[in-house]
């Protein structure tokens, strides 16, 4: 019934196609200038691009080995891999609470710990946790019951909350935040009762401006740097640094911060627009000849594509991943098996929501969360979870449903065409 | 249903996209310029500031007094000096990301690493400028409390409390190293990031302790500056708080002149300029002041005091009697400028000496017999005497009462002496009080006060000094406001010089020029084109005649006040015309006593070196700020001099004497028709007897006069430096002095 390894199915090539196209353009980006700021010092362009490069022909070789298995098989043992993970966050909290480094295996990166460091590469253990998670909720939702009564909604949220308190400690809000839409889209998707979801949302709701005010001012100003673009609206906390307390932001910030902590968005939007219709070219400009953009090649790695490319660049990334969430789809439309179906949603939902919020950051929609642009951001755990992720929902699309697999979850009388 | 979801989830997506999409084309096509704009501004460079130079001091013949030269500071950033936690906290960041203390120090390491570097760069700063810990954190404590002040001004100027640019800047906390200096500083301190040599300059100099006061000194920028800055608008003139200004004398005065512009440079990346603009540095300033003269009176002057008993100060100041010129002004005691500094508060605390006191224009005195000749003059001018009008002397003006209104010739003398009956020249010549009371009787306070007036008393003498009073006119109006009476008695005190009537030795020495010339102008001390205006004084020349006749007979006459002090050999072809003067003198506090008690209830009595109670309470408050006193309580602990009288018995005065030299024939007749060239004065503190003490002291400084200027004195040769006569044909608005 398997389809065998090198056949990716219609689908399955388009994701491929596209993502070769996205790794492609993030080498390219790393190219782009001789050397690249890392951590204060220059590294030479080749040795990063060097590296990236290697990451990503072991992820294939880690996609190979994964339509190999099959999804099925790694859902089967889901609960055992999100446990591993979970596992592997603990170092980082030991660390960040207790000053115990492991033997400075937990480095500390701007006041957070977040990877674990192995020779030659460094880990982190919150990237796997996304996969992970996925694949876990997929294999529980496939009952019904699990999603249809509030007792059965219970564990995926407690499936959420445990990886979401142990990644924000660390502290990594924008991997948490990813978790949301995810959570979301999967119960969504599962027919989750819109009463549920709505109480979820309503909950969050409530939660949300407290867990704000819990944050440390960096994090506030980042998360306020949306409203803090406007000039009129700066100038209302200097006027009145008292009624706008809540933003965590003083009246000296607000007076600096183009040049303080708006410095980034600021110049990743300058980046961006200079780019104008066919951008500067490769190896061009301003942004990418000098220094001036912090994290060009992972975070703010969009800003620098556009700033090259132009508009058009961005249009050619932006489809490459409409092409990938399309496939996706209609890969979870053709599964009859709600596992898979479930996984093929949920691995949309990831990358989707990772795109949505790194170009939305990067063009000043949204807060700046840290977040990496799946397959272009330098970064190799990044790039692993990704093709992982992808593997996954190729691996969906090559397999047929069993012909013992229950009766597809829907209730409601809606034929589905099963395609072969 | 679940495609029915899958379809809104899609729909969302794609919303989101949507939005995504449409700000790509705002930014990057409809709005693409605005941040191309931005990008290239990014590429500029921070505009730099190039440093100027002060300009140079020099005297009448161009001789170098003041300049900049090139030396090095060692500058410590200010975050450092003021221990700011932020600037602690951003330091520590960056030196652990540097990977100083290596890469997996955490940040208590780097924190405990930091502040023991500080604090071995203090010890290594103490040992390298061998003055000590407390004097390196006396300096610190200096420029942060100036830093600060600058602060709260701009805050308050500005609205709101917002770091000032100063704060990011390294300051001088070790100044004026020389080269080797500076290598060995650059080898100790180079491991410090936050210590840097930096290429400075200093001010040198180089007139010695005769020309301190006039030359003053620069300090450094504070708050009040740069609130009253006259460049507070040019932005490459206006005051940092890293400048020095103009602190006293000329260096405060000719500040505007002396101020350069600095320069600029903006440029981009990509090695364009934008704007260069080289620094311009700040304008000359040229004496009238003859430095060679200036010494050489300093010196005599100087070797003069030191033979009298009470004296230990005085002024001399000498003028071309043309142009009103400063040649000469001698301020005794003086201190050196290179160390005024450090030993400012030994020269604080020289009560008796006040070496730092400005005598020839910031102290005055009260003028005694030097007024007579005006006296005169007005008298004549308003017809109250005549040429010949005769006024018998006989030792007192009421012979009803010898002990008041008495002429000096009767005072202090066992055998009573008068001067009969003496016109006005006579009267002059002799000084005779009688003379004067009667003519100052007759022409009242008021009219008299109008004649002071006309002769400059009372106003400033123009040199432009900040240290400059104006001495004191008795005027009604000044009278009322310090609440005396005028009476007919006031009208006799104020024609001897007495009483009220106060006079700087600069006044003192245009007084004497107008008498030679007949007109008066102000004094100047900075040669420029510009001649200032010239009031021409009223008088029939049959009455200058007779003012200039009896001042010729105070020095030239066997019975002239002067005549064995003063008179020079007519070989030189010069006769000094002038005229004695003291003034009663009371001795001057020099320290005082404050029963004080401090904060632990504890009591004592603190002797303070000062002239005046205020300065007294101004030094003991610095010394000792949280003690409690009563105002009332101090006193007088010593004066200067210690007796109240001198040795014979009389009370002490001031000496004055006032003269100018004319040009004279072999027979030692003044040639009258000669315009005359140089008008002096010579002012003894404590000096006793005008006649005796200064008329000594003008005859050598008429001896330095003569072998110092020579062919010079001749005023149609001209003293003034031609220079800067050439071309303006000075067409002076000539007035009549109402």
């Amino acid at each position: 019934m398997r389809r065998p390894v090198y056949d990716l199915t219609q689908p399955g090539w388009v994701i491929a196609v596209a993502v070769a196209i996205l790794v492609a353009m993030g080498l390219a980006a790393i190219c782009a200038s001789n050397t690249v700021p890392v951590g204060g010092r220059n590294v030479s362009s080749a040795v990063m691009a060097g590296k990236q490069a290697g990451v990503a022909v072991a992820c294939l070789a880690l996609s190979i080995l994964i339509l190999r298995i099959g999804y099925m098989q790694l859902a089967r043992m889901s609960y055992p891999i999100f446990f591993i993970c979970l596992i592997l966050l603990l170092p980082m909290i030991v660390s960040k609470y207790f000053g115990f480094t492991f033997g400075g295996l937990v480095p500390e990166s701007r006041g957070a710990f977040r990877s674990i460091r192995l020779p030659g590469f460094s880990l982190q253990p919150s990237e796997f946790m996304k996969v992970s998670y996925i694949l876990a909720m997929a294999w529980y939702l496939r009952f019904r019951k699990n999603y249809r009564t509030i007792d059965g909604l219970m564990l995926p949220i407690l499936f959420s909350i445990i990886p979401m308190v142990l990644i924000l400690f660390e502290p990594d809000l924008g991997t948490v935040l990813l978790f949301i839409p995810v959570l979301f889209g999967m119960l969504f998707v599962a027919g989750a009762r819109i009463k549920h979801l709505g109480a979820i949302i309503l909950l969050g709701m409530v939660v949300a401006p407290f867990t704000f005010m819990k944050l440390h001012s960096y994090q506030k100003s980042r998360i306020m740097a949306v409203a803090l673009q406007s000039k009129t609206f700066r100038a209302k906390i200097e006027a009145d640094p008292e009624k706008y307390a809540f933003t965590g932001v003083n009246k000296r910030e607000a007076q600096e911060w183009e040049v303080s902590s708006g410095m980034q968005l600021v110049r990743s939007k300058a980046a961006l627009g200079s780019g104008g219709v066919f951008g500067q070219g490769w190896g061009k400009g301003t942004y990418v000849e000098y220094n001036f953009l912090p994290d060009r090649h992972n975070d703010f790695v969009f800003a620098i594509v556009g700033h090259q490319w132009g508009h058009l660049g961005c249009l050619l990334v932006l489809g490459c991943y409409v092409a990938i969430v399309i496939a996706g789809v209609e890969i979870a439309s053709v599964t009859p098996e709600p596992c898979g179906r479930l996984l093929a949603m949920g691995v949309v939902c990831l990358i989707s929501a990772q795109t949505v919020i790194n170009v939305g950051m990067t063009v000043g929609l949204m807060p700046i969360t840290g977040m990496t642009l799946p397959f272009v951001s330098y970064g190799g755990s990044s790039l692993m979870t990704n093709f992982v992720a992808t593997a996954l929902l190729i691996s969906v699309s090559q397999n047929r449903p069993f012909s013992l697999a229950r009766k597809p979850f829907e209730w409601g009388d809606r034929g589905h065409s099963i395609q072969s | 249903m679940f495609e029915q979801r899958i379809k809104i989830l899609l729909a969302m997506m794609g919303f989101a996209l949507a939005i995504l999409v449409v700000r790509l084309i705002d930014m990057q096509v409809v709005h693409a310029h605005v941040y191309e704009q931005q990008a290239d501004r990014a590429l500029l460079l921070r505009p730099k500031t190039l440093p100027t130079v002060r300009g140079r001091i020099l005297d009448r013949t161009g001789k170098l007094l003041v300049s900049d030269e090139p030396c090095w500071d060692i500058e410590v950033d200010y975050g450092v000096l003021s221990g700011d936690p932020d600037y602690r906290k951003a330091m520590i960041r960056r030196l652990k990301r540097n990977g100083k203390y290596g890469r997996s120090s955490s940040e208590k390491d780097v924190s405990v690493r930091f502040d023991g570097e500080v604090k071995q760069m203090w010890l290594d700063l103490a040992l390298f400028f061998d003055g000590g810990v407390d004097d390196m954190a006396n300096r610190v404590d200096s420029i942060c409390n100036r830093i600060e002040a600058i602060k709260v001004d701009v805050a308050k100027r500005r609205g709101f409390t917002a770091p000032i640019r100063e704060e990011r800047m390294g300051h001088a906390v070790v100044e004026n190293l020389t080269d080797q200096q500076q290598v060995r500083a650059r080898s100790i301190f180079s491991r410090y990031s936050w210590v840097k040599v930096e290429d400075s300059t200093k001010r040198v100099y180089r007139g010695g302790m005769s020309l301190a006061h006039i030359l003053g000194r620069v300090v450094p920028v504070t708050a009040e500056h740069m609130n009253s800055d006259v460049y507070a608008d040019d932005r490459l003139r206006s005051l940092t708080g890293t400048d020095r200004i103009g602190g006293a004398g000329i260096e405060y005065s000719m500040e505007a002149q002396l101020r350069g512009t600095r320069g600029e440079f903006h440029g981009t990346r990509t090695g364009e300029v934008l704007t260069s603009t080289a620094p311009v540095p700040g304008s000359d300033v040229q004496l009238t002041i003859r430095s060679d003269l200036q010494t050489r009176l300093f010196e005599m002057f100087g070797e003069q005091i030191a033979e009298l008993p009470y004296s230990r100060s005085g002024s001399i100041v000498v003028l071309d009697a043309q142009s009103r010129e400063c040649l000469a002004m001698v301020s005794y005691p003086s201190y050196d400028p290179q160390t005024f500094g450090e030993h400012y508060n030994l020269l604080r605390d020289d009560t008796v000496r006040n070496p730092l006191a400005f005598r020839a224009v910031a102290r005055h005195y009260a003028p005694g017999s030097i007024v007579k000749p005006l006296v005169c003059l007005a008298g004549l001018i308003e017809g109250q005497i005549t040429t010949s009008s005769t006024f018998d002397c006989q030792g007192a003006l009421f012979p009803s009462k010898p002990d008041r209104w008495r002429c000096w010739a009767a005072a202090g003398s066992s055998v009573r002496r008068r001067h009969g009956p003496v016109v006005a020249w006579e009267a002059i010549k002799y000084s005779c009080n009688i003379f004067m009371y009667s003519t100052g009787q007759l022409l009242g306070a008021n009219k008299l006060t109008t004649y002071f007036d006309m002769f400059g008393l009372g106003k400033a003498s123009g040199t432009g000094l900040r240290e400059e009073v104006g001495g004191i006119n008795p005027t009604p109006s000044f009278m009322a406001s310090i609440a005396r009476p005028i009476t007919p008695g006031s009208a006799r005190q104020f024609a001897i010089g007495q009483a009220e009537v106060a006079a700087t030795p600069v006044q003192a020495a245009n007084l004497m020029a107008s008498y030679a010339t007949g007109e008066f102008r102000h004094v100047s001390l900075v040669c420029s084109n510009d001649e200032g205006p010239v009031w021409e004084l009223p008088g029939d020349p049959n009455y200058w005649r007779v003012i200039r006749r009896g001042m010729f007979g105070v020095v030239n006459d066997t019975d002239g006040t002067a005549f064995t002090q003063a008179r020079i050999p007519t070989e030189s072809g010069y006769v000094l015309l002038g005229k004695t003067g003291s003034a009663e003198a009371v001795p001057a506090p020099i320290s005082y006593e404050i029963p004080y008690e401090d904060i632990d209830g504890k009591t004592g009595i603190k002797l303070v070196f000062a002239n005046t109670k205020s300065d007294a309470i101004g030094f003991f408050l610095h010394d000792y700020p949280d003690a409690t006193f009563d105002p009332r309580d101090i006193e007088v602990a010593d004066r200067w001099p210690t007796s109240m009288t001198a040795e014979n018995g009389r009370k002490h005065s001031h000496a004055w004497f006032v003269a100018y030299l004319q040009e004279c024939d072999a027979a030692g007749q003044p040639l009258w028709d000669k315009k005359p060239s140089i008008a002096f004065a010579v002012m003894v503190e404590y000096g006793g007897s005008g006649g005796r003490v200064s008329g000594t002291i003008a005859q050598r400084v008429a001896d330095v006069l003569l072998n110092v200027l020579g062919p010079d004195l001749d005023p149609d040769f001209s003293t003034s430096t031609d220079r800067f006569r050439d071309g303006s044909e000075a067409v002076s608005d000539r007035e009549t002095s109402p």
